[in-house]
């Protein structure tokens, strides 16, 4: 007799994001397939009509930036009947490209945008870990295919997925690639990116600009000062580590050397 | 939490969180016994993004990079419309190469972009299925179709850009790699393996039994008329003129002598008019009615096929619109892919203060970025109008008509998915609109 597999519960959920990471889960490549054979869909508004928030869950994908109050409500509810929660693409995992904003007060970006502001509801961005506790990171903008595999093949095997833990730097070696912060003089986030893409600017000719937010304690400040002894002006360089993560302290540290960033709360 | 009907009156259609769309919206939908319709209300509750608000401050070779990030479905056309914005305040002419190679690159994403749309967003509402996921056991054949298709075009974009999504080479003025001529003819190999299928794609979309519906708003789009020995124009997608059905023919940067936007309070996202009052519809459905001329002849021969006559108003149709606009494009990623022979430029940049203004032709529609930028680069306005914000009205007025038709005859759960169908065959990018 057949026995039949027990798919796990998913749940997937969007904040403030352009949903660019439920597209690369809609749509994986070659493991499309097996990936929705594994799974029961139980709320995946962007894939699925109905669906219930209320789980219970296996597994719960966060894709996107808090950005609005409400968000925050809802997510401490997933987070009680999931039993593992994860964080998708840079939004979600360190603020991504949404906290940009962080750096300006709320005021004056809701009047650059919107003449009447009674209708905007926002606050300043957060990560989904400055809520709820997680149950680790798939990194990436958008998330790495690597990360999401070993979260699916972990769960279905019941064992501790290990996620890229190391900066792009490792790959640019192990590819072979010409440093181009050494070599070039150009403003490489590299060292202090946590790595996944397979240091894919750096391969294209470019600096990388960590898209994929920063690497576990990376010494942003070092870096900085080397941006500054290569003549890169300081807004210059505040940009550099304010693009991408600036919620969290790694790379806070190193652009609150060259500007003013404003605390996330 | 979706009401159910009032066996009294209004007949009222609330939806909370409508599904396989990009982004959050919701609708409501009142019609009196009478059959008057008393409320539409496309509900864009996306938060705000503050693209406009935060791109100001930021660097010239940033912008691409940021506003990639828009949107999951069309970054290419976002980062390219960055990309001219930045050259036309610059003064940069980027060469014939790069604006070929930004061509095959939004070619191949307008085509990645409505495989998904009509596979995993339409066709689950006309077999009665939550989910593409829930049809994939029932539809091997589509499946196999619409996996094979989207890494054919996948490949071009992450060949070319690095990753399909987001690519990472294309900058001011040309692209920091390009792969080599085998590549470019592989790529179009693979192409032409899976161009068979698009055919059967545009066979099956036109068996699907859309509702009737004819739009009052006008059509726009981005239109190249032929130039020098060129037989016909090309089918637009980054230059051009801004044309419409109403005869309107401005050069991109009149943009805002002929439209403009609204706030709307129940919406984050602005609603974009003709000055004239009319509303508007850009993508598919539009470029071909406009365009219909510069399409191959394959593809014009493949309308009359699966009965496409133009003009058609039946924003239903935009799905064939789509359906053609993919064999369309793989006909047109083939040529391209033969014809290029990337040869190695260095992308330079000269940074000039000025204004600059483009608009392109996004999957789902029209796209304009205006920047202002000061000497060091930096910007210092930014103004973003997305497809989604310039069909929003049009897409109101539209349901309007439809719950007029059929709030009578049919019954809630009949109405509101025809409301759902008509709102998901615009292709709307909720998080696009809000931006």
């Amino acid at each position: 007799m057949l026995v039949k597999k027990k798919k796990l519960r998913l749940g997937v959920f969007k904040y403030s994001c352009c949903a660019g990471c439920e597209f690369e889960l809609i749509y994986f490549q070659k493991y499309i397939r097996e990936t929705f054979d594994s799974v029961d869909i139980v709320y995946f508004r962007m894939a699925k009509s109905g669906g219930s928030e209320e789980g219970p869950f296996d597994l719960v994908l966060i894709d996107g930036a808090i950005t609005e109050a409400w968000q925050v409500d809802q997510l401490k509810r997933v987070r009680q009947v999931a039993r593992f929660l994860l964080p998708i693409g840079s939004c979600a995992v360190n603020g991504g490209i949404p906290a940009i904003k962080n750096h300006t007060s709320e005021l004056d970006m809701e009047k650059r945008v919107y003449q009447d502001i009674t209708h905007v509801h926002s606050i300043k961005t957060h990560p989904v870990d400055d809520y709820v506790q997680v149950d680790g990171y798939i990194k990436g903008c958008p998330m790495g295919r690597k990360d999401l595999y070993e979260a699916f093949t972990s769960l279905l095997l019941g064992k501790r997925p290990s996620f890229v833990n190391y900066s792009v730097c490792v790959e640019c070696k192990i590819k072979g690639n010409t440093c181009v912060l050494v070599s070039y003089g150009w403003p490489c986030m590299g060292p202090v990116t946590n790595g996944g893409c397979g240091a894919l600017c750096p391969s294209y000719n470019r600096a990388c600009y960590a898209c994929w937010g920063p690497m576990e304690d990376a010494n942003a400040p070092a870096l900085a000062r080397q941006f500054e002894k290569m003549g890169l002006a300081p807004d210059d360089i505040f940009r550099r580590f304010t693009q991408y993560g600036s919620t969290k302290p790694e790379f806070r540290r190193g652009a609150e050397l060259y500007g003013s960033t404003t605390q996330p709360f | 939490m979706d009401r159910q009907p009032n066996p009294f009156s209004p007949k009222t259609i609330s939806i909370d969180y409508l599904a396989r769309t990009e982004g959050e919206s919701g609708l409501m939908v009142k019609i009196a016994d009478g059959g008057d319709v008393q409320e539409i209300k496309l509900k864009i509750f996306e938060p705000p993004r503050f693209f406009e608000g935060f791109l100001v401050g930021r660097k010239y070779s940033e912008a691409g990079d940021i506003v990639s990030r828009i949107c999951g479905i069309c970054p290419i056309s976002h980062l390219t419309t960055s990309l001219q914005a930045v050259e036309d305040a610059m003064g940069i002419m980027p060469s014939p190469q790069t604006r070929r190679l930004r061509r095959l690159m939004c070619v191949s994403q307008v085509v990645a972009s409505h495989i998904i749309h009509l596979y995993m967003f339409v066709l689950p509402d006309y077999f009665g299925y939550p989910g593409f996921a829930e049809m994939m056991p029932e539809f091997k054949k589509e499946t196999d179709y619409l996996l094979a298709m989207k890494e054919a075009v996948n490949n071009v974009a992450e060949k070319i850009g690095g990753r399909p999504l987001n690519p990472i080479s294309m900058v001011v003025n040309g692209f920091t790699k390009l792969p080599d001529r085998e590549t470019m003819l592989s790529l179009a190999e693979e192409i032409r393996a899976v161009l068979p299928m698009a055919y059967e794609t545009a066979m099956m979309m036109s068996r699907l039994p859309y509702p009737d519906l004819e739009t009052e708003g006008e059509f726009a789009a981005l239109r190249k008329e032929a130039s020098g020995e060129e037989e016909r124009g090309e089918y637009a997608f980054n230059e051009g003129r801004l044309v419409s059905s109403g005869g309107l023919n401005l050069d991109i940067h009149d943009y805002f002598a002929a439209f403009c936007e609204q706030e709307q309070g129940y919406a984050q996202a602005k609603k974009s008019f003709l000055k004239t009052g009319n509303t508007y519809m850009s993508g598919a459905l539009a470029r071909v009615n406009l365009k219909f001329d510069q399409l191959h002849d394959e593809t014009k021969k493949l309308a009359q096929e699966i009965g496409f006559s133009r003009p058609d108003r039946n924003p239903f149709h935009n799905n064939l619109a789509q359906a053609l606009e993919i064999y369309d494009g793989m006909l047109e990623s083939i040529r391209l892919l033969s014809e290029i022979d990337p040869k190695k430029e260095v992308p330079s940049v000269d940074i000039r203060a000025g204004e600059g203004v483009a608009i392109t032709e996004a999957p789902r529609g029209l796209l304009m970025h205006r920047y202002v930028i000061d000497r060091r680069g930096v910007i210092e306005e930014a103004n973003l109008i997305t497809p989604t914000s310039q069909n929003f009205a049009n897409i109101e007025r539209d349901l309007h008509l439809l719950a007029a038709r059929y709030g009578q005859s049919d019954d809630h759960e009949a109405l509101r998915l025809k409301c759902e169908q008509l709102i998901r065959a615009y292709d709307p990018c909720f998080s696009c609109s809000v931006h």
